[in-house]
């Protein structure tokens, strides 16, 4: 188990998140209360952990506009707490946070795990009235 | 969630604002704590205080404890109209700023701002809009949001539809089909339903608004609400699959929550899907049993307390000082409308004789709805309603009274119409109306005595036709006041432009059919915020001769403002100015020695260096070549303080000149260049005589305008000085008392010619019009000494009511702060849904103009008219109980003109009371209308305070050949004291239970430790920092070579760039957590200027961190985008490093882009209001 997922796991344990870790495919999944889910997936870089999660697909920001999504994100990027929305590489919406592994412990990542998921997690309902992700 | 105890809500919450503790105070901590725990035990709660008691104040604490204990918490506010939204918003900041005791940063932040997001919807697509943005937020919304015309045009419709699927484009777009308006408005509604966040709280304002419920035949609104927050049944959930009820629990607040019936208060309940748990409300006969059961129900959700007054020794409820002439009389209390001659009393008769013939006609079964005919209040012609071409438009206010829309016309206006076209025709005048007349008539005395009068109206055309009369009788007073004021060749001038005025209103009644008074924008902020240029109006001679700058070629009120006081070159320019020399060292003939003096320099040294500070002074503040007299006095004032502030030997003189520097003028830091051998000597400037230096030397009338300030704090009483000092100048310069500056000025002169000049130039002037004001003391009625000492007396209220932020202006800034609010007066005003203005609302709160506003139904609610009013005239009359408590509601509240006069008085007669007055003829039809409406009246009280009378069929409709023969026999006023029915539950306030110790060492220890921070970082990267003017938040800059951040300042170049950065506290918004934020602006551009989406977004994946933010302002037409980045901050946990790579990441990215993409390096200067703007509120 790599000091990521060792730290995750321990955020969903600690802090009681309803969620499941999938170590091979680094993706963790949250449900929320109102029974809606929302994927995560992380990756270590430098020495920096990046959260991501996926909103819309690359064709469904076409359909609507890719201008249109971008200027929707940065204006809504105003108001969140942690999480920044842009269109990633492949033209996808995603919601991401990025944080330093050294000084990150198990509170911190479950909450801007959790953070992250329930922004995401709304989005996406304002993008499509659906729970795809 | 635990029950909440009053000592633990007192620990958290303080009513008085600081001030000392009083029973209202309590009362209100009371409501809060108790709606609070009700809340918790069931879905619904009401708040009944009666008008006036802060029922705002009482909602904002309940939600307040609940952000405090459930930090997550999202509240929807739902207020009737524009205005209230607005005040809801203003008195949401201030609630936070000034009760909420605790920074908890879940309510209340560093900052004394709201912990959570508030956004202000206006109407229903923007609400679609702002949750689609961001939902984690409040939202206030408006009533008449819900309302929604539809015209005939069905391409209306599809433009609405598009609008709302641009929005959410995943709705079904074969729900919104063209064919069935009821349909369409609720599938719209259930579109907006599904784009809206789940609300823990719904704080609905002025509920009784909806106490038609969902009843058919009622207005749309209803249904279109209850489809919006998801309380209407879904009968179609294919359709909808999202559609949901969207809030927990509702907050209801009325202070008339019912009228006649219980089914009324059931109605509002049932429409927030609350019905079935209520349904005792509504279920079993009215006997006296049921009526009790009834009442112990209500009493398991509502609250209401009442006020009252000690008058002469006995307590006195709203229902004994109020005094109501119901005889219809004007004039002497309990006569009846007086008509004044045969011709009159002709034309009642022949109108009596139209309306009888047309009520009683087959079409209307001899029946009418109450205020709702046109002849009542006018005979002047009306258009047809249909000309206005929108759903539910109507000649009367309060239109939802009746669908029928020749009602909404008003059944008579055709054939009065005529009547009047006919009169005109024949004896080539207007129509008399005798209650207008009257009206008109008794009003004028509010032209002598200062008196207020609020005035509502049901007419809409109303309001114009009375503002009228009112404004022809104004121009006469006003004349007749000059004539003996001025020498002859000047009356003669003024009666000639007086001439020239009638001529330009009659070319302007001529050309446009319209309402003489200028279109007012229908905004708070446009409102507020207007041009300092006046150019006047024609609706009064006041406004068209003392407002404006008119080329009229001689010295009329606006042009001598102008000319004279009010540019820099103008020989009375520092006439309302402060010496602040005299006001420290006191008169003196030779102020540079005393000066000099008192800083142990010589008297010639002094003078070379004062000059001198005083020459950069004004070069630094000013490009001017000439020098301008009140920037010189001003720049050797300031000049001045400051040599005090650092020579003066005497520790006091020097600490008090330092304060005043700092307050009035700010730190400037001048150059030290010679000056010009033609920059004047100080002499001059520092014995300037001022009208506020002479004031002070009259005792009598110094003591009522400008009191000396107690206090041990110099810089509070300074400032508190300088206020009032500010107020009584713009009052003087813009309101009544301008007119006798204006005689005093102009008395003296041969006549009015532009080039004739004052004898002694100001000084005159200063000590005449002193001299004027203390003669005034002793006279009695409006003129400048009585407007000028009630603003000075009620300087307090003034400030609370009309300018809360005053206390935070910059000095130099109070000048226009004032005059934005108190320019543009007019001694009469006239107010519509079409031209709702906050200014002459806030000018109405102040003694002086307008003296009369008459207004429709617009500002039945919410608005605070009580300060120097206490006479309210029921013109048009409303069918609804409700509706006329309040609008009289508006003048009786806490503080207003009559609680002042009337509150622990002895000798006090009803004369003193409230006046109400429902002006009628009696022996007309509309007596019978007044009569049912005064039954009415009185069942309401007997509903809220007593057992309830019997159940009766309501109506608004009257049949006149019943009321003929059987009239209402209850029409006396109740002169009992009232006793609430629906007292606080003892058990809710929960005196037992023990404070509960709020820790706040965090918040604290966050604050310490960040500032340590900040100290820290300097280790790291060297950053320049801006001074702090908040202990929460630094801004500063740091240097970036190409790629990355400078770690020696000795190592910046040519090519180092620059990145200024704001470091900030946030706090989450679901958890009671505070983060550590940075934002570093990349620029802002116009919206045509064109942006690339694609390069930035290209950019900000290849260089970025955090994420890029962007605020579109459509009113300025610019984007600005800045570089955002956010940790948790913990004293305990967080490290420098994390903060460093916070600062210098978020920088360094957003530097690449700002070069990348807009090839700038925008120093610190360019971005300071972008960065002091940073807000997640919308309304920054």
């Amino acid at each position: 188990m790599t000091p990521i997922d060792q730290l995750l796991s321990e955020a969903i344990e600690t802090h009681h998140l309803q969620a499941t870790l999938d170590q091979a495919s680094r993706k963790i999944t949250l449900q929320f209360k109102s029974g809606r889910f929302q994927s995560v997936s992380y990756e270590v870089d430098k020495e920096r952990v990046r959260l991501t999660s996926v909103i819309a697909t690359a064709s469904r920001v076409e359909s609507i506009g890719r201008d249109e999504i971008v200027s929707w994100c940065w204006q809504r990027n105003r108001f969140t707490d942690i999480t920044g929305f842009c269109l990633d590489r492949r033209g996808r919406l995603v919601g991401q946070t990025e944080h330093p592994l050294a000084s990150l412990d198990a509170a911190e990542l479950a909450f801007y795990l959790e953070t992250l998921a329930i922004e995401c997690d709304r989005f996406e309902y304002v993008f499509s009235g659906k729970d795809a992700q | 969630m635990n029950p909440l105890g009053i000592e633990t809500a007192r620990a958290l919450l303080d009513y008085s604002g600081g001030t000392s503790p009083n029973e209202m105070w309590e009362k209100q901590l009371e409501g809060a704590v108790a709606l609070y725990n009700l809340l918790q035990r069931q879905k619904v709660a009401y708040l009944a205080d009666e008008v006036g008691m802060g029922k705002t104040y009482v909602a904002l604490g309940v939600a307040s404890f609940f952000r405090h204990f459930q930090p997550g918490w999202r509240v929807l506010y739902i207020a009737p109209r524009e205005n209230l939204q607005l005040k809801w918003k203003k008195e949401l900041l201030n609630f936070t700023r000034h009760n909420w005791r605790v920074v908890d940063n879940r309510v209340k932040t560093f900052a004394d701002a709201p912990a959570y997001g508030v956004s202000l919807c206006q109407n229903l697509l923007d609400l679609a809009h702002q949750s689609a943005l961001y939902a984690q937020r409040d939202f206030i919304v408006r009533l008449t949001s819900f309302s929604f015309p539809l015209g005939s045009e069905t391409r209306q419709w599809q433009a609405k539809r598009d609008e709302l699927l641009r929005e959410i484009p995943w709705l079904d777009r074969t729900q919104f089909d063209l064919r069935n308006k009821e349909v369409f408005k609720q599938n719209y509604a259930r579109g907006i339903n599904a784009a809206l966040p789940h609300f823990d709280l719904l704080i609905l304002d002025e509920g009784h608004n909806l106490k038609h419920g969902l009843s058919p035949h009622v207005a749309a609104r209803n249904r279109l609400l209850a489809n919006v927050l998801g309380t209407a049944p879904n009968d179609n959930p294919n359709a909808f699959p999202q559609y949901s009820r969207r809030f927990d629990r509702a907050l209801i607040l009325s202070a008339t929550p019912l009228e006649s019936d219980y089914r009324e208060l059931w109605n509002q309940l049932n429409l927030l899907g609350e019905g079935a748990a209520w349904r005792a409300l509504v279920e079993g006969e009215d006997d006296s049993e049921n009526q009790a059961h009834k009442l112990e129900t209500t009493r398991r959700f509502m609250i209401r307390r009442l006020t009252g007054l000690n008058i002469n020794g006995k307590l006195h409820t709203k229902n004994m000082y109020r005094r109501e002439w119901r005889q219809g009389g004007v004039e002497n209390f309990d006569d009846p409308l007086k008509i004044q001659d045969d011709r009159q009393r002709l034309v009642v008769a022949l109108v009596q004789k139209k309306v009888a013939e047309i009520v009683g006609s087959e079409r209307f079964s001899n029946s009418f709805q109450i205020g709702m005919l046109a002849s009542f209040e006018s005979f002047l012609e009306t258009a047809k309603v249909k000309e206005r071409e929108a759903e539910g438009a109507s000649n009367f206010d309060d239109a939802a009274q009746t669908d029928t829309e020749i009602e909404r016309e008003g059944v008579d206006r055709r054939s009065i119409n005529k009547l009047a076209h006919s009169y005109e025709r024949l004896f080539n005048n207007t129509l008399p109306h005798p209650k207008m007349d009257s009206v008109s008539d008794s009003l004028k005395t509010s032209f002598e005595t200062g008196e207020k009068a609020l005035v509502f109206v049901r007419r809409i055309a109303s309001v114009r036709e009375l503002s009228e009369k009112l404004n022809r009788a104004y121009d006469k007073h006003l004349l007749a006041y000059l004539q003996p004021r001025l020498p002859e060749t000047s009356w003669t001038q003024v009666q000639a432009a007086y001439e020239r005025y009638l001529a330009e209103r009659l070319e302007r009644n001529k050309r446009v059919n319209a309402p003489v008074e200028p279109k007012i924008p229908d905004s708070q902020e446009e409102a507020t915020i207007v041009s300092e240029d006046d150019e006047g109006d024609n609706s009064t001679f006041f406004a068209w001769f003392f407002r404006g700058d008119r080329t009229l070629g001689l010295l009329s009120g606006g042009t001598f403002r102008k000319n004279r006081f009010d540019g820099e070159r103008a020989t009375l320019s520092t006439f309302f100015d402060e010496n602040y020399i005299t006001r420290l060292i006191g008169q003196t003939v030779e102020p540079v020695e005393t000066l000099a003096q008192s800083t142990a320099l010589s008297a010639s040294e002094f003078e070379i260096r004062l000059r001198r500070d005083a020459y950069n002074l004004f070069a630094g503040a000013s490009d001017a070549k000439d020098f301008a007299r009140v920037r010189v006095f001003r720049a050797y004032q300031e000049a001045a303080l400051g040599f005090l502030a650092e020579h003066a030997q005497d520790d006091t003189l020097r600490e008090r000149a330092r304060i005043m520097r700092q307050e009035r003028f700010g730190m400037h830091v001048a150059e030290n260049v010679e000056p010009p051998p033609n920059f004047a000597a100080p002499q001059d400037h520092l014995t300037t005589k001022t009208f506020f230096t002479e004031l002070r030397l009259c005792p009598a009338l110094a003591a009522v305008l400008l009191p000396n300030e107690t206090g041990s704090d110099f810089r509070a009483t300074f400032r508190r000085e300088e206020l009032r000092r500010e107020l009584i100048a713009v009052v003087a310069r813009l309101g009544h008392a301008y007119i006798d500056l204006w005689l005093t000025a102009v008395a003296p002169l041969e006549n009015l010619d532009l080039g004739q000049q004052e004898r002694e130039g100001g000084e005159r002037l200063i000590r005449e019009f002193l001299d004027l004001l203390e003669s005034q003391q002793s006279t009695p009625g409006l003129n400048a000494y009585y407007e000028l000492s009630q603003v000075a007396q009620n300087f307090d209220l003034v400030l609370a009511v009309n300018f809360p932020d005053a206390t935070e202006k910059p000095i130099a800034e109070l000048g226009k702060y004032f005059s934005r609010t108190l320019g543009r007066q007019s001694p009469v005003a006239g107010m519509t849904g079409n031209s709702k203005n906050q200014r002459v609302i806030a000018q109405f709160r102040m003694p002086g103009y307008p003296l009369v506003l008459v207004t429709t139904d617009v500002l039945q609610e919410g608005e605070d008219l009580h300060t120097f009013c206490k006479r309210v005239l029921h013109y048009g009359i409303s069918w609804m109980p409700s509706a006329l408590e309040q609008r009289t509601g508006r003048v009786d509240r806490i503080h207003s003109l009559a609680h002042r006069h009337l509150d622990q008085q002895n000798g006090v007669t009803p004369d003193q009371f409230l006046q109400v007055y429902f002006p009628h003829l009696r022996d007309t039809v509309e007596r019978v209308q007044v009569e049912r409406v005064y039954e009415r009246m009185n069942r309401f009280l007997r509903m809220l305070h007593r057992s309830f009378g019997e159940q009766e069929a309501q109506s608004s409709r009257i049949y006149l050949g019943r009321e003929f023969i059987d009239r209402p026999p209850d029409v006396a006023p109740i002169g009992e004291p009232l006793q609430t029915n629906f007292e606080i539950e003892p058990a809710l306030l929960h005196r037992d239970l023990p404070v509960v110790a709020i820790d706040l060492s965090e918040a604290q220890a966050s604050m310490d430790y960040f500032q340590k921070m900040i100290q820290e970082l300097e280790a790291y990267a060297p950053i320049k920092w801006a001074p702090a003017d908040e202990s929460w938040s630094r801004v500063g800059t740091v240097w970036i070579e190409p790629g990355f951040p400078v770690e020696d300042i000795k190592a910046v170049s040519a090519r180092t760039r620059q990145q200024p950065f704001r470091l900030s506290f946030r706090q989450a918004q679901s958890v009671p957590r505070l983060l550590l934020h940075c934002t570093s602006p990349l620029g802002h551009l116009q919206y045509n200027e064109g942006l690339d989406y694609q390069a930035l977004n290209e950019g900000f994946r290849r260089h970025g961190y955090g994420k890029l933010t962007m605020v579109e302002d459509d009113k300025a037409k610019t984007i600005e985008l800045s570089l955002d980045a956010s940790i948790l901050f913990s004293p305990n946990h967080t490290q420098p490093s994390e903060v460093i790579e916070l600062l210098l990441r978020t920088t360094q990215a957003a530097d690449h882009l700002e070069q990348e993409i807009f090839r700038t390096d925008l120093p610190l200067e360019n971005v300071q209001g972008q960065l002091k703007g940073e807000s997640r509120d919308d309304s920054h």
